[in-house]
């Protein structure tokens, strides 16, 4: 893909409010574990963070996950990191793939972080038009 | 790039926008289709337990407020 990238306009979230979300397919462990999941572009998240209940539908067991604690805003939380990756795409670029080791956690948020969409995209953000636009890196 | 290739990506992202206001699920997964909640459930597990529920429903979590930001 050349030229100025590809750009979807800010979606509202079940409170109402406009923000960068995304939709990625993420390809679990087996090869029929495709879950298509909406996230929140996030910048600051160092990696992607998944609700907890995303881990079963992509196929990881006790076994695949390692218990860590993270920081966020409210402080710290307990969470779950894949031990191994899976692989994603965003929709629409399927020809794109890259690899997402999900940190699990008690949350129902989906948040895109950097180590991972961020490495395969040059993410940005307009807050003035409402958009976000992808460039390969 | 192509304007096509423009119109096709918005498209596939708004592939699971909702048709219906989400706020009254806040804090379950729904199961949607065709962008309508068709069930919901405390967890993924339960709502795809559900008879009503067909293996290619979208299984959406409903989050009760905006996510924070984590530096993990």
């Amino acid at each position: 893909m050349e030229g100025p990238g590809l750009s979807a306009p800010y979606r509202p979230g079940p409170d109402g409010q406009f923000r960068p979300y995304l939709l990625l397919t993420l390809i679990g462990l087996k090869p029929d574990q495709e879950v298509e999941i909406v996230g929140l572009v996030d910048t600051g998240a160092d990696r992607s963070v998944l609700p907890i209940d995303y881990a079963e539908e992509l196929g990881y067991t006790v076994d695949d996950l390692a218990p860590v604690d993270v920081s966020q805003v409210e402080g710290t939380a307990s969470a779950w990191v894949a031990k191994k990756p899976c692989e994603a795409f965003v929709d629409g670029l399927p020809e794109i793939k890259f690899k997402i080791e999900p940190l699990f956690v008690a949350s129902l948020n989906a948040l895109w972080g950097r180590t991972d969409l961020m490495m395969a995209f040059t993410i940005a953000v307009s807050e003035k038009s409402r958009e976000l636009t992808l460039q390969p890196s | 790039m192509a304007a096509q290739d423009q119109e096709s990506f918005r498209r596939a992202q708004a592939k699971l926008d909702p048709k219906e206001d989400l706020a009254p699920y806040m804090g379950k997964w729904v199961a949607l289709r065709n962008g309508k909640v068709v069930a919901s459930d405390l967890s993924a597990k339960g709502l795809r337990s559900q008879p009503k529920v067909r293996p290619t429903d979208a299984i959406i979590p409903v989050p009760r407020s905006r996510a924070g930001y984590f530096v993990a």
